[in-house]
């Protein structure tokens, strides 16, 4: 008897591949070069990393299919989420470069880049699951790596008291979300998730969902709605956000969410589809909740880093929404909906990171975080403050920026698929949103500051000023010609096609 | 309510009766049972040793590294005897995915090595 052995489509998997190797690299480069070439060196092999890997997934472009057994899938939400996350984890290498090496967490930049590189492998894993399984262990390994990255700044105890908020809670969202895929597998027999949508539109034909699929479903949005930061279960949020060293703030601000946000539509819209019905409104009302609250909260917040935080919360709200525009009213699969929510992340990936990037910048000044630290920002450094101004004017969503045209697509799809009060609650929530994001630009462009509470000055890296300065131009520049974007964000609906091409077989 | 269907009286019924159970237990004990509080009784631990030093002593953590590293690398081990056992069949190609593996615990062992994970201070 012999066993065939198939080989996996190695050239499918590229781009992770290139990630993984990365990640090697820059950890054996820590253990055995010496401590002062550090810097240039791993800063160097981490972003070439990243670029070949954006360069091996543009290269994807189209292209469908699965491997390794189903356990991976490639398709249009593969390359948009992967191309999201590389993006993102540039831009984090760029702010944090100087501060990891100089400021706030002197634990070493080799195990620094070695846990993001990492946490981006299992995002892109992510991203590409096609199996519970895979999406279980590419959440954790991005969640893992986050949490320690979380108390990255070992001496202080605010960093601590915010990771471990962060593990207990995330944790327990892991023990739930298994729990949901526990059911879901006992329901429907199989965890990949072509194999579920399949044997579900089968069950489902002229009959009623019976309690354990749709118990299933509810548990795996809480699960999921643990690690986006949604409202009622965004308790870590405030403090871990707070407490993270900041540049590591905006990266979790950023890829785990995406993460879970890719795994939510994964098991939601690819596995669960013919649960539309449910799971729409659970997220419609999940989003409602999400939006008032993050932005009602972040109104009385007097810490930049934490109003940031709350704001983030917000944002979760726009992105569920855009999710729950899923299903249209005559029961046809809404394309425009995840179409909306893909754009939304990258336009939130430049204009969250670009203003903790600020953040960071104020921090290598020496100042702190508070509103007070901001006040007479213009005066000292106006470019700074004029980057500031176009990032909270962004997450504001004021056109011509980025993020007007990420919440005027998200509105779109919310009103075809009829849900207008949920669209007018966006509305609502960015005029709600508009007091504390001026506030900051209130502060920095008429306000004097006090008392001269500078401490010593650390330079920054140009890194730092480069990934600014890439952020800007994105704000600005990704939403005036965001049409091939749009295009690429549209390519997810072959998920479908890959989906009945696997069950074919 | 009609999207959960209606299976979901009985998760309802459950909880509602789960509660019940709880504080009704709960609750006839601290009302009928007898209370009658000395020094002893209440002490943190009762019928014990009284304390003698802190109780929560610190003591060394150093041993978790060694704990922590073997956890990994036994249960990493385990996958090879499948592997083995199955040689014959496997052939050529299970023992290239193999070589893989081994070689990608060589890297972490050699990691660990280098950061002084083995090295009992």
């Amino acid at each position: 008897m012999t066993v065939h052995l198939e080989n996996p489509d190695w050239g499918m998997v590229l781009p992770q591949l290139i990630v993984l190797v990365a990640a090697i690299v820059v950890s054996l480069l820590d253990a055995f070069l010496p401590k002062e070439r550090h810097f240039t060196v791993i800063t160097g092999v981490t972003l070439a990393g990243f670029g070949a890997a954006i360069v091996a997934q543009l290269s994807q472009r189209g292209e469908t299919g699965t491997t390794f057994h189903g356990l991976f899938q490639l398709d249009g939400l593969t390359v948009f989420l992967n191309l999201v996350i590389l993006v993102a984890a540039v831009l984090t290498v760029l702010i944090s470069a100087s501060y990891v090496e100089y400021l706030d967490s002197k634990m070493g930049t080799g195990e620094f880049y070695t846990l993001l590189t990492f946490a981006v492998f299992g995002a892109m894993l992510t991203a590409s699951a096609g199996d519970m399984v895979m999406l279980y262990v590419g959440i954790e390994l991005t969640s893992i790596a986050t949490y320690i990255l979380t108390a990255f700044a070992k001496r202080r105890t605010t960093a601590l008291e915010g990771a471990f908020k962060y593990f207990l809670l995330g944790l327990f969202a892991s023990a739930i979300l298994l729990y949901g895929m526990s059911w879901i597998y006992g329901s429907t027999g199989s965890t990949g998730l072509n194999e579920i949508s399949a044997s579900l539109t089968a069950a489902l034909t002229g009959s009623e969902p019976n309690a354990g699929m749709i118990l299933g479903m509810l548990l795996v949005i809480v699960g999921f709605s643990f690690k986006l930061a949604a409202v009622p279960f965004h308790f870590w949020t405030p403090d871990a956000y707070d407490g993270a060293p900041t540049p590591v703030t905006g990266y979790m601000s950023v890829i785990p969410k995406a993460a879970a946000a890719v795994a939510m539509i994964r098991i939601l819209v690819q596995g669960l589809e013919s649960l539309a019905d449910d799971w729409t409104m659970v997220l419609a009302v999940l989003a409602f909740v999400t939006m008032l609250f993050g932005n009602i909260v972040a109104i009385s917040q007097t810490d930049v880093k934490r109003m940031l935080a709350y704001s983030s919360i917000a944002h979760t709200g726009y992105m569920i929404a855009g999710i729950a525009a899923f299903r249209l009213i005559d029961g046809m699969a809404g394309e425009r909906s995840i179409s909306s929510v893909l754009y939304y992340l990258i336009a939130y990936t430049f204009m969250n990171i670009g203003a903790f990037a600020i953040v960071v910048w104020v921090q290598h000044r020496g100042d702190g975080t508070t509103l007070g630290d901001f006040a007479g920002l213009a005066s000292r450094s106006p470019l700074a403050a004029l980057a500031m101004t176009v990032f909270l004017v962004s997450l504001m969503g004021i056109p011509p920026t980025i993020g007007f045209y990420a919440k005027y697509y998200v509105i779109v799809a919310l009103l075809e698929s009829n849900l207008l009060w949920l669209a007018m609650t966006i509305v609502m929530a960015s005029a709600i949103s508009a007091y504390f994001y001026l506030r900051v630009v209130a502060v920095m462009y008429f306000q004097e500051k006090s008392e001269d509470t500078t401490g010593r000055p650390i330079v920054a890296s140009p890194l730092l000023n480069l990934g600014i300065g890439v952020m800007v131009v994105g704000v600005l520049a990704l939403g005036l010609f965001s049409s091939p974007i749009i295009n690429l964000a549209n390519d997810w609906t072959n998920l479908f096609s890959v989906a009945a091409l696997a069950m074919g077989r | 309510m009609e999207f959960l269907g209606s299976n979901w009286i009985v998760v309802v019924f459950m909880v509602v009766a789960t509660f019940i159970m709880g504080f009704a237990m709960a609750g006839i004990s601290s009302v009928v049972g007898p209370s009658r509080p000395n020094k002893a009784k209440s002490a943190p631990y009762e019928s014990g040793i009284p304390d003698i030093k802190p109780v929560r002593p610190q003591f060394t953590a150093r041993f978790y590294v060694i704990g922590m590293l073997f956890v990994i690398f036994d249960l990493e081990a385990a996958f090879m005897y499948p592997w083995a056992v199955n040689f014959d069949v496997l052939g050529m190609g299970g023992f290239v995915h193999m070589m893989i593996f081994v070689s990608l615990l060589l890297l972490s062992y050699v990691y660990a090595w280098k950061k002084g994970a083995l090295e009992w201070v």
